[in-house]
């Protein structure tokens, strides 16, 4: 009946601390297909590492708190199961990379042990099978086998990043969360490492959420786009719907602000002003301090969703009515 | 490195009691003998040279022979003296330090796993009481309450395991205090790095997260800690061998010291930091074992293979 | 610089020391310590107003009278009152504690800035030395210094105070490293400032914090160590009541008097206790990243 591997409803994720409240996601919905690719893209700060985490069960708690909202995977609501559960799905069927490949390894484990721990935590082997299976995935990512008994100290970064998607495929997850895979490495890796990601997730029907605030790598790799801001989902679609027929004037903004190769100009339009303090959100549309075409209706209520065409969703008055 | 430390404390030792008002004739001698057996004795014992050629004699004699000279007091050699007394100061900080170890890590841990929880508010209010207490006080305090009241320790000496429970638990417990701070730190340092975070979202289990990826991080301030301690208690078990007259090396020192036993003095400080340059040389190969970033400083990467890949097919 | 840009800077300072007082405030413990060692100082400033006997009154005919509200500690073997005995030892601890720690202090700051700002061998040099006197249990250290030059008041505190030297020597010289390297030293420098100039304006108030932490705990240690010296018989001699040489003479009537010994020592504990106390909120005060 469903075809969605993952379903978020009306996610609400606070983090609460003796003097202030932090509204990190208000009201996120979004739904991925079997073999899907999202890019969930935004500023620093808008939520996206934290509805990664929800998704992953993994919000500190305190201060961290899943106020109300669904997560749905393969139909059973993530926020609800048992601890036990929630173990045995993280890095099993749900995967996450995290940005900074330099602190995500143990110092004191070799990189074999950290790839065979996740295979021995969800699969009844033997050691012996497990440091095998470890082999196999440090060839898969372009390492050599030999290199199962070496610390992470000994490793460059991209080499420690390919080391971390190792381990979050070894145990073939359906599920991959992606936050910022790229973002701390050099250019020229960052391209090699993209290519890997993107092989074996065809190799293995993997869906991929890729959270990034690069649209260029957005358009490399995923099929459909979410757009997020201030903790809200402000347009999502197919890359078709999103580059080529942009609606939300944040998104717009977004795209004004990358160099064109094919155009001339003397300046970069950069959008004006500042994301709000989370802790003190705008009443109304999040976005309408920062917007050139705001009016009263945006300050006024909140903003319906509308589908402006089949399967493209934007969250802005000027489509209303 | 510790040659020349230990030939700094020598030197500075040597230094200063050679400096020191008093006369060795005369503390040996005492006022039966005239001046001239005491010129005698000096000339005799090498005692009127020049500083740097007494310095070289004292050193050859411990280099070559071990000989740390000869007490004032009872006339044998300072090293027999020391030697026989060492076993007890041994047992006496060896014992602390594993009292001190357990209490200390396990109590650590959990004050830093369950943050300001009442159990972590309660660890570290007794960790703060139980430094702040001088433990020679704290030694006397629990021979009035369990060996005066209750009766259940003996007050003094070192022979059987009873008469061990009081002295042990006196350092070990101020010793522990330190290490359960350092342990609390340590711990919550790591617990907050990125790579504890990969780990549980591997679906590791909290135990296995705590117990195995953070405390192997935390270890290496922790060793540093254990080891100052295990060093500290053997030169400074003083003041507890006072308290339950434990013949160890300590107590002696005392007793040379308001005898103006200088050789005595000379050597055993010297003995006491020799062996604290050992326990810091242990402490420098733990530390190899438990970080291999360090362990890459001295030795080249050995590559164990598991078992190679191919078979697998 | 302009008028209204050193008033900013003098007034960001005062809203500095202003923001630390408010943090140390919120540490109730160390309000605690900080109320206790303010009456430790009055009893050790003006003991005769709050004693109620002399330190060396002796009345045999009252020895060994155990804890009463005439004597709120006991009395001693000599039947003197324990209670005013501690009160006239405030003085000696605390001086004690603060001299040793002056001492300690300028001697530590001066060789922990040759060593880190000179580098090289200058560093390599001093830190053997250090090292050196690291070797040697403080106990010991004291203990030899004090037996070469004789038992003082003078030497005691000399002693106590030389064992705490490698311990400000290394964090200011740890302090520098890391900020020698930083770039507004070197700006500093291209601006021509002076190498004194520079160490005094930039390098020392970036160590202040720490340098406060460890002289607030060093003063509790030195005040354990002189006890510890007197007890041994080191220190400081009856009839001077310091807590330490009291617990001496008091430990040959524990077994039927326990009075002696566990009032002068509770003292003990409680004064470093709250120095302890102090010295927390005084560090998470300075500066909140190093709290957890």
């Amino acid at each position: 009946m469903n075809d969605n591997i993952l379903e978020i409803k009306n996610l609400v994720v606070h983090y609460v601390t003796d003097t202030t409240t932090v509204h990190a996601v208000n009201g996120m919905t979004i739904s991925l297909k079997k073999g899907e690719s999202l890019g969930l893209v935004g500023e620093t700060g808008a939520g996206k590492t934290t509805t990664a985490l929800s998704i992953m069960q993994l919000i500190p708690d305190p201060p961290g708190k899943i106020v109300s909202g669904e997560i749905r995977y393969d139909g059973q609501d993530l926020v609800a199961m048992s601890p036990a559960e929630k173990r045995s799905i993280r890095g099993n069927k749900i995967s996450m990379i995290f940005q900074d490949p330099m602190t995500a390894l143990n110092p004191v484990l070799t990189v074999g042990d950290q790839i065979a721990e996740v295979v021995r935590l969800h699969q009844k082997i033997s050691r012996a099978k497990a440091s095998i299976k470890a082999q196999e995935m440090l060839e898969l990512v372009g390492i050599p086998g030999e290199r199962y008994a070496e610390y992470p100290h000994q490793f460059s970064g991209g080499m420690k990043q390919r080391v971390v998607i190792a381990i979050a495929l070894a145990c073939n997850p359906e599920l991959l969360i992606a936050d910022e895979p790229t973002t701390a490495l050099d250019v020229t890796i960052q391209d090699q490492v993209l290519d890997l990601m993107e092989k074996l997730m065809r190799d293995r029907g993997t869906s991929l959420i890729l959270i990034t605030h690069d649209l260029g790598v957005v358009a490399e790799i995923c099929q459909k786009a979410a757009i997020m801001y201030a903790g809200e989902i402000v347009e999502y679609g197919t890359l078709e719907h999103i580059y080529n027929n942009t609606k939300h004037p944040y998104t717009i903004g977004l795209f004004g602000s990358i160099p064109n190769l094919n155009e001339d100009v003397d300046r970069l339009q950069p959008i004006t002003g500042l994301m709000p303090d989370p802790t003190d959100l705008p009443q109304g549309c999040v976005f309408a301090p920062r917007c050139p075409d705001a009016s009263e209706k945006c300050r006024a209520a909140a903003v319906p969703v509308v589908e402006v065409e089949p399967g493209h969703f934007v969250k802005c008055v000027k489509y209303h009515g | 490195m510790m040659i020349p430390v230990l030939l700094g404390v020598s030197f500075v030792i040597f230094g200063m009691l050679f400096f020191a008002p008093g006369d060795a004739a005369d503390a040996i001698l005492g006022d039966m003998a005239t001046p001239a057996d005491k010129q005698l004795f000096r000339e005799q014992q090498g005692l009127d040279k020049p500083f740097f050629v007494q310095y070289l004699r004292y050193m050859k004699g411990v280099v070559f022979e071990g000989d740390l000279g000869t007490s004032y007091v009872t006339r044998q050699p300072v090293t027999d003296e020391i030697l026989q007394r060492f076993p007890a100061t041994l047992k006496l900080s060896a014992l602390s330090v594993l009292l001190a170890v357990i209490i200390g890590i396990s109590v650590g841990i959990i004050s830093a796993t369950k943050q300001y929880s009442f159990i972590d508010q309660f660890a570290t209010s007794i960790s703060m009481i139980g430094v702040s207490m001088p433990n020679f006080w704290q030694g006397m305090m629990l021979i009035i309450v369990f060996a005066v009241w209750l009766r259940w320790f003996p007050p003094s000496g070192f022979s059987t395991p009873m008469h061990w429970v009081l002295p042990v638990v006196t350092v070990g417990t101020n010793a522990s205090a330190n290490i359960m701070r350092m342990t609390r730190s340590s711990m919550l340092e790591i617990i907050r790095q990125d790579y504890i975070r990969t780990a549980r979202a591997k679906g590791q289990s909290e135990r296995v997260v705590i117990w195995k990826h953070a405390l192997k991080n935390a270890l290496i301030p922790i060793i540093t800690v254990v080891g100052l301690s295990f060093g500290r208690q053997l030169g400074g078990a003083v003041l507890t061998e006072s308290i339950f007259s434990i013949a160890g090396v300590g107590k002696l020192m005392v007793d040379a010291i308001k005898l103006k036993n200088f050789p005595m003095v000379q050597g055993g400080v010297l003995f006491i930091a020799f062996v604290m340059s050992l326990v810091n040389l242990l402490v420098d190969i733990l530390y190899s074992f438990a970080d291999p970033r360090i362990r890459s400083m001295y030795t080249r990467p050995r590559t164990k293979k598991p078992q190679p890949a191919k078979e697998a097919a | 610089m302009a008028d209204n840009e050193v008033l900013s800077v003098k007034m960001k300072k005062r809203g500095q020391s202003k923001e630390i007082w408010r943090r140390f405030v919120k540490n109730k413990g160390a309000v605690l310590g900080l109320a206790f060692i303010v009456l430790l100082t009055i009893l050790a400033l003006v003991p005769s107003l709050i004693a109620p006997y002399g330190f060396d009154e002796q009345m045999l005919s009252r020895r060994f009278k155990a804890p009463s509200l005439e004597y709120p500690f006991g009395t001693d073997e000599f039947g003197r009152d324990i209670f005013s005995r501690v009160i006239f030892g405030c003085r000696i601890s605390l001086t004690l504690g603060l001299v040793s720690v002056t001492i300690s202090c300028l001697i530590g700051i001066i060789l922990g800035c040759i060593s880190g700002y000179y580098g090289k061998v200058v560093d390599n040099i001093i830190m053997r030395f250090i090292d050196v006197m690291l070797s040697i249990p403080n106990i010991l250290l004291a203990v030899s210094i004090v037996a070469a030059m004789g038992t003082s008041f003078f030497n005691l505190i000399l002693a106590i105070g030389i064992g705490a030297v490698p311990g400000y020597a290394r964090v200011v010289r740890a302090s520098i490293l890391s900020v020698k390297e930083q770039e507004y030293i070197e700006a500093a420098r291209s601006n021509g400032a002076s190498d004194w100039r520079i160490i005094t304006r930039h390098i020392i108030p970036n160590c202040m914090a720490p340098i406060i932490v460890q002289a607030t705990m060093s003063i509790a240690a030195a005040i354990i160590q002189g006890a510890g010296m007197s007890f041994i018989g080191l220190g400081i001699m009856p009839p001077t009541p310091e807590w330490g040489s009291m617990l001496a003479s008091g430990r040959a009537f524990i077994r039927d008097y326990w009075w002696v010994v566990t009032f002068p020592g509770l003292a003990i504990m409680l004064t470093v206790f709250s120095i302890n106390l102090l010295g927390d909120g005084l560090r998470d005060a300075l500066d909140p990243r190093l709290k957890s």
